[in-house]
């Protein structure tokens, strides 16, 4: 799932944490292929689950087996994806339904007709966000009205944000950004990513997923590094960017961060240790002078923000 | 001496001639070489990442004289972002992977993508992150045609639009999910059909559709 979906969700309360966690049932070297490891189509790989942290007291539950991707909104009410197995099997879809709990403790009801590849995204006001994956990781972005009730929001397409009050959302497709309306499905504003940022006159390209919208701004990840956006219900603007140098950061900066007071963004990025491991840093990077900090490097796999994409918040 | 450098000015030529035929005779042999005689092991696509839109992809082969040779390079694109482990925008995580038990197809019908395909084995990248449903593909039917409007991007058309920061025509396509994307012929260019190349390439080695094929495609940097 990556980062597709936020891995660790705090709850609204802010008493607990929701993550994702994906147990291997074999020993995987990915430079080598199922074949060479002895895996075969059909072999059971690993399980993934949804745990509940306790902040308080540390304990730590199992919400779902076979299950991943949440959303958490402000009520309390959790979705998640529940596999029709508990095991991923190698090359065989991981197929399943979408379960909404009203509280974690309750019984889980499913909003999905038929089981499909899909990734919970977020919530927009009562609305659901979600993924559903066809060949290729092309992803159409649906929203959840109710139970068995969804509609294409935008095909192709990455969120990139949900807008304070949950009534909007930006969406990234090839080569258009979009502000689109959640209970309408009209697209209000448009950006054409072929424009240039302002830091390098190259064009922005691409935007991704993992954003974050406060007030009339969107940190995302995109064109030199960082893009920043505004938005007005009938608008979108580059407002600014940072660039990030290949030759230090070699991979993006993903799942930026904006503050509060819209003066900083905090990401994180993957970096290549000194024998080509992978290991990672946070950037805490300022706007106003467009440049960012490192901070100190790990080498832990699983190594991403903690936050909830849902809104309203609480 | 000055005589045996006067004979060896007027033999020189003739040796020079000699060899490079002897060598273009080498050459041709092992371009030519009999595909279905060429070893399991090395017989494989190898995909060398430069950048996402502008990378290549070899057909490797062994010829008569155990060389693990390659016959055609052809350019070929691969997600957005480099970061292998970034889901519907990466490019493809490094190694080796074996195709699907639905293998290669000419005429492949899907809801994103069509016509000629490669089947590619989920991949996990190298923090764990499970790649899937990866192909090598183009922009065509499922009849490998072309439908092409003036939509910049026909999702079964190969279309004239430059990549962000490319100033040829025809680089935009080469932008994919995380899949290998190869270029095809369009009535919106007059670039070279690499796809049909690749397929024909496939053909002539002796290997067909719908079947799974153990370490088909080698990834790296």
């Amino acid at each position: 799932m990556g980062w597709l979906s936020p891995v660790a969700v705090p709850s609204p309360d802010g008493q607990s944490i929701a993550y994702n966690t994906f147990s291997y049932l074999i020993s995987i070297d990915p430079e080598k292929s199922w074949s060479q490891q002895g895996v075969h189509p059909g072999d059971a790989v690993g399980t993934p689950s949804i745990h509940l942290v306790d902040l308080a007291s540390g304990n730590d539950t199992v919400l779902a087996n076979g299950a991943f991707s949440l959303a958490w909104r402000a009520d309390g009410a959790i979705a998640y994806f529940q596999g029709q197995s508990d095991n991923y099997y190698a090359d065989q879809p991981f197929l399943g339904n979408v379960m909404v709990r009203q509280t974690v403790g309750a019984a889980p009801e499913p909003w999905t007709n038929d089981p499909d590849r899909y990734i919970v995204a977020a919530w927009a006001g009562s609305r659901l966000l979600v993924y559903r994956e066809s060949e290729g990781e092309w992803l159409d972005l649906l929203a959840f009205d109710g139970p068995g009730q969804s509609r294409v929001l935008a095909s192709g397409a990455d969120l990139v944000a949900v807008s304070p009050d949950g009534s909007q959302i930006l969406a990234s497709q090839p080569g258009v950004a979009s502000l689109i309306d959640v209970g309408t499905g009209k697209t209000l504003a448009s950006l054409d990513l072929g424009q240039v940022d302002p830091v390098t006159g190259q064009p922005i390209g691409h935007l991704a997923y993992g954003g974050s919208w406060v007030g009339g701004e969107i940190a995302v990840e995109g064109g030199p590094g960082l893009v920043l956006l505004g938005v007005t219900g009938s608008s979108i603007t580059v407002m600014d960017a940072i660039a990030l140098s290949p030759s230090v950061f070699p991979m993006p900066a993903h799942e930026p961060r904006l503050s509060a007071d819209g003066a900083r963004i905090v990401a994180w990025t993957p970096l290549l240790g000194a024998a080509g491991q992978r290991t990672y840093a946070y950037l805490d990077c300022a706007i106003a002078t467009r440049s960012c900090v490192k901070g100190p490097v790990v080498d832990v796999p699983g190594f991403y923000a903690v936050y909830n994409p849902s809104r309203p918040f609480s | 001496m000055r005589a045996i450098a006067r004979g060896l000015s007027r033999i020189l030529p003739t040796v020079v001639m000699a060899w490079l035929i002897v060598m273009a005779f080498v050459f041709a042999t092992a371009v030519n070489a009999p595909r279905a005689q060429a070893a399991r092991s090395c017989l494989y696509f190898e995909f060398v990442k430069s950048t996402n839109t502008n990378s290549t992809l070899y057909w490797r082969w062994m010829d008569d004289y155990g060389r693990c040779i390659y016959s055609a390079s052809w350019r070929a694109g691969s997600g957005v972002t480099t970061d292998p482990c970034q889901l519907n925008a990466g490019w493809l995580p490094n190694g080796w992977y074996d195709l699907k038990s639905t293998g290669h197809q000419d005429s492949y019908s899907g809801t994103s993508i069509w016509g000629r395909v490669w089947s590619l084995q989920d991949k996990a990248c190298s923090n764990g992150t499970l790649r899937t449903q990866l192909f090598i593909h183009t922009e065509e039917t499922s009849s490998r045609t072309q439908i092409c409007s003036s939509d910049p991007d026909d999702p079964q058309c190969w279309d004239s639009t430059k990549a962000p920061g490319d100033s040829a025509a025809g680089t935009n396509d080469f932008r994919s999910e995380g899949c290998i994307k190869v270029r095809r012929q369009s009535p919106e260019g007059s670039w070279p059909d690499a796809m049909s190349a690749v397929d024909s390439d496939w053909h002539a080695a002796g290997l067909g559709q719908a079947s799974g094929r153990t370490d088909t495609v080698y990834v790296h940097s």
